[in-house]
């Protein structure tokens, strides 16, 4: 089923629209306090929002909006699923229990639950966790119970709150594959501050920023032709605006970047986003595409960030030696980036 | 801990258990047999036992939900209700025996509608249920406001999600947290409601086998024999002891 | 908390404890006495002080039985005034010289003012209708009042037997009760009471004696306040509050 929200709550600045097709997984991407968790709770129903509107196909799950009578469904009766980065298990039931309870809740014998729960470990291959304690699971695999939980009561929509958050990265791993296998006819957002979740799980993107979504779209539309600094940050990209010249993006203090402009007609205004993967630092000798003053020099891993006025690239180290805050550099472009119309 | 903090725990040890040595020693072995099962004696443990074990499932039939609706209670008001509510607590028994008295009492505020319903309180047995019901309230709800963590809430929300209904989330997700809490809560009531005198005495009398319950009957006892009220208050110390030590650890200690 | 600030809560606590105990030159006597003797001590506290500018007399009041039962386990008590020759007796091994009757008090029936169940005697309060208090029978005023409904041939039912005859008479001044056996004497001082005569009660004299118990610092001073409240001054004010004479 194709959901349609709009959720806002004012005491914490979050004013937000999406939509999901049906079957589709929308990642929700924002920073942490961005208001993913609210957004999940209030479609979900667990909070409640001063106004706005979730729909689920025709199914009104709630609508707040003043021209209307309030409608409020309690969320036993919305079919959506919630998992989030707290502890969600019942720490009073095994597991096997926390899996068969939302098959109780809709009637089933304690039995035929039971079987039922099993069957749906066995197919997360979670089976040997299947009468023990919640306390006695690790961050991964309570994550994992917990979202074979939500999807054992056979919800319309599923909302992963940061499924990935808190956990090693083996358990982090095993988890991914167990979303995206699981969730692929169900109509799903992931609210994640990993650009990579985006890229392996979700068909659709929304960013979040300060609350409202800034920009929304196709995951590969979102995340290669950002049009927002927001969403270009969440993307790991820089953002440069400017006008299209032939085979370059003049930005306004007058820097020429190379760029691929067959899209865009020439004097228009256009975007790049370019990956610091993708810049270099000109050695001597070799023509800088651009000229800049360095701001910040960090690690990034193996690599080191090294940032300027307008553009930053991530080099290895031996690269960055000798560079200071405060020095000239010069980049190059491993290839001309696309530009796109503004 | 710093070795200056030992001589002073000691001191606050000793204070409590020198005077409890203090009354085993008094007592006359020869005669505690015969002290305990005098027919007096009988009565007031049982009439004891009965009215601590009638307040306790009040108190757990009334606690729990007040404790918890205290616990998730949001407002401005909350921080006077509770100490409202916990006022017992610090109450001098014999002020609370005398505020039931202004509420229940023959001339008290519900006394005269109670009294045109055909139900007297004053000087029956129920009439000690509810004063030791009075007393030893605020320890459940404590208990069962202090065990509402942040996580209780969260369950129960997903617990919705699920599509359980609030009876079965009470069942499987409220209760089951509160379980620390419902075994300390009714083991601190039960020994305080066995332990209860000034409010019992102000309010319901002293009337063997109705309201004189082992407390006012160690009390009277001092009055003209002393080995008696000696007998009777080391059955209550060894009573209480017992049921503290059986059940009681602190809720820090469960936590898995 | 350092250890020169342990010294010095232990030392505050010390002082606490101790700071009541004056050390001036005045001569301090403490005086044990009956709950129902509480008017007329009063003013006897203030005319024995009147009469000895440099004595300083504390009267301490509460059930005969916890006073003797205190001064047997080493009460700093110099006198010990009983509501009856039996609590004497009990306290009889820390007792110096023979006690002395100074008073005597009888029962009476306290009602609420008004007398709303309309008590008119005794007979009253064996029936099970009326809501009476009386002192349990391990107390004198208790065992006054048994002996008193053994000789008039009642078996009283009362709806509680108190520990003292202060809570009785609290029962009935609070309308909890609609009679309670009280001494005569106690009617007097409880505005809120009224007093219904009790045929026979003459039958049934409490005995009031006084005595110097043997740990007195000051034996002739404590003598003296014996001699005051046995002395016409003492029986003039125990008259005043409605006691008897020996």
């Amino acid at each position: 089923m194709s959901l349609d929200a709009r959720i806002s709550v004012d005491e914490r600045g979050v004013d937000a629209a999406l939509t999901v097709p049906h079957g589709e997984t929308l990642a929700l991407l924002g920073p942490n306090g961005s208001g993913k968790s609210t957004v999940l709770a209030a479609i979900a129903g667990t909070l409640r929002p001063q106004r706005g509107h979730a729909r689920l196909d025709e199914r009104t799950l709630h609508a707040l909006d003043r021209d209307m009578p309030a409608q409020w469904r309690h969320p036993r009766e919305r079919r959506i699923g919630l998992v989030t980065q707290r502890a969600d298990l019942f720490p009073a039931l095994p597991v096997i229990d926390n899996i068969a309870y939302g098959l109780r809740a809709r009637g089933l014998s304690r039995g035929h639950a039971r079987e039922e729960a099993r069957s749906w470990l066995a197919r997360a291959d979670l089976l040997g966790l299947a009468d023990r304690r919640p306390t006695t699971l690790s961050a991964g695999q309570a994550r994992r119970v917990a979202i074979v939980r939500a999807l054992a009561a056979q919800p319309d929509a599923l909302m992963l709150d940061e499924p990935f958050a808190g956990v090693d990265v083996e358990a982090a791993q095993q988890l991914r594959a167990l979303v995206a296998e699981q969730t692929r006819s169900i109509t799903t957002v992931i609210a994640t501050h990993e650009v990579l979740d985006a890229h392996l799980l979700a068909s659709q993107v929304a960013v979040l920023a300060g609350g409202a979504v800034v920009e929304a779209g196709s995951t590969a539309t979102v995340l290669t032709r950002p049009r927002t600094e927001f969403a270009a940050a969440m993307a790991g990209r820089i953002l440069l605006r400017g006008e299209a010249q032939d085979g370059a993006l003049v930005t306004p203090d007058g820097a020429r970047l190379p760029a691929n402009t067959s899209e865009v007609a020439r004097g228009a205004s256009a975007l790049v986003a370019i990956s610091p993967l993708e810049v270099r630092i000109a050695t001597a000798g070799q023509r800088a595409d651009l000229t800049d003053t360095v701001r910040l020099l960090e690690p990034r891993g193996d690599l080191v960030r090294v940032t300027g006025a307008t553009l930053a690239a991530d080099v290895a180290p031996h690269q960055a030696a000798g560079l200071a805050v405060g020095a000239d550099v010069g980049w190059r472009v491993t290839a001309p980036p696309v530009a796109y119309a503004a | 801990m710093p070795r200056w903090m030992l001589p002073l725990a000691l001191v606050g040890a000793a204070l409590i258990a020198v005077p409890l040595l203090a009354t085993l020693l008094r007592l006359d072995w020869s005669r505690a047999p015969q002290l305990l099962s005098s027919p007096a004696a009988l009565d007031a443990l049982s009439l004891s036992l009965r009215t601590a074990a009638a307040a306790t499932i009040l108190c757990v039939l009334l606690g729990v939900p007040l404790g918890y609706a205290l616990a998730q209670w949001r407002s401005r008001l909350q921080p006077t209700v509770r100490a409202l509510i916990l006022a017992p607590l610090v109450l001098p028994p014999v002020v609370g025996g005398l505020a039931l008295l202004y509420a229940f009492g023959r001339r008290g505020l519900l006394g005269e509608s109670l009294h045109a319903l055909g139900i007297e309180i004053a000087f029956s047995t129920a009439a000690v249920v509810v004063a030791q019901t009075f007393v030893a309230l605020p320890f459940m709800v404590l208990a069962v406001e202090s065990s509402v963590g942040a996580l209780t809430g969260h369950h129960e929300s997903l617990s919705a999600t699920l599509g359980a209904s609030r009876t079965t989330t009470l069942r499987h997700v409220t209760l089951p947290a509160l379980r620390p809490a419902l075994i300390t809560g009714t083991v601190l009531v039960f020994a305080r409601a066995l332990g209860e005198f000034g409010a019992t005495l102000t309010f319901a009398g002293s009337l063997p086998g109705v309201t004189r319950t082992l407390p006012l009957e160690i009390y009277l006892q001092r009055e003209s024999d002393a080995d008696a009220a000696v007998a009777l208050a080391v059955m209550l110390v060894a009573l209480a002891v017992t049921v503290v030590a059986l059940a009681y650890r602190p809720l820090a200690r469960r936590a898995p | 908390m350092s250890r020169a600030a342990a010294a010095v809560a232990a030392a505050a606590v010390a002082v606490g404890l101790t700071g009541c105990a004056s050390a001036d030159a005045r001569h301090e006597l403490t005086v044990y006495a009956a709950a129902s003797l509480t008017e007329p001590f009063g003013e006897l506290e203030a005319g024995f002080e009147a009469a000895h500018p440099d004595v300083e007399v504390t009267v301490v009041h509460g059930g005969s039985s916890s006073l003797a039962a205190q001064i047997l386990e080493g009460a700093p008590a110099d006198v010990f005034a009983s509501a009856d020759e039996a609590q004497m007796r009990v306290a009889a091994p820390e007792i110096s010289g023979e006690p002395v009757v100074f008073a005597t008090n009888t029962l009476t029936i306290a009602v609420p003012r008004g007398n709303p169940a309309g008590i008119a005697g005794l007979d009253d309060l064996a029936d099970g209708s009326v809501v009476s208090v009386i002192c349990a029978p391990q107390v004198p005023c208790g065992a006054a009042t048994l002996t008193l409904a053994q000789s008039a041939g009642l078996t009283l039912r009362p709806a509680s037997q108190e520990g003292s005859v202060t809570d009785v008479l609290g029962k009935v001044a609070t309308g909890q009760a609609d009679a309670g056996v009280v001494y005569a004497t106690d009617v007097l001082r409880e505005p809120a009471v009224a007093a219904v005569d009790i045929d026979g009660a003459h039958a049934v004299i409490s005995r009031y004696p006084i005595a110097t118990t043997a740990r007195a610092e000051d034996s002739a001073l404590a003598g003296a306040f014996v001699d005051y409240v046995t002395g016409p001054h003492g029986r003039a004010l125990l008259a005043d509050a409605g006691f008897g004479a020996p």
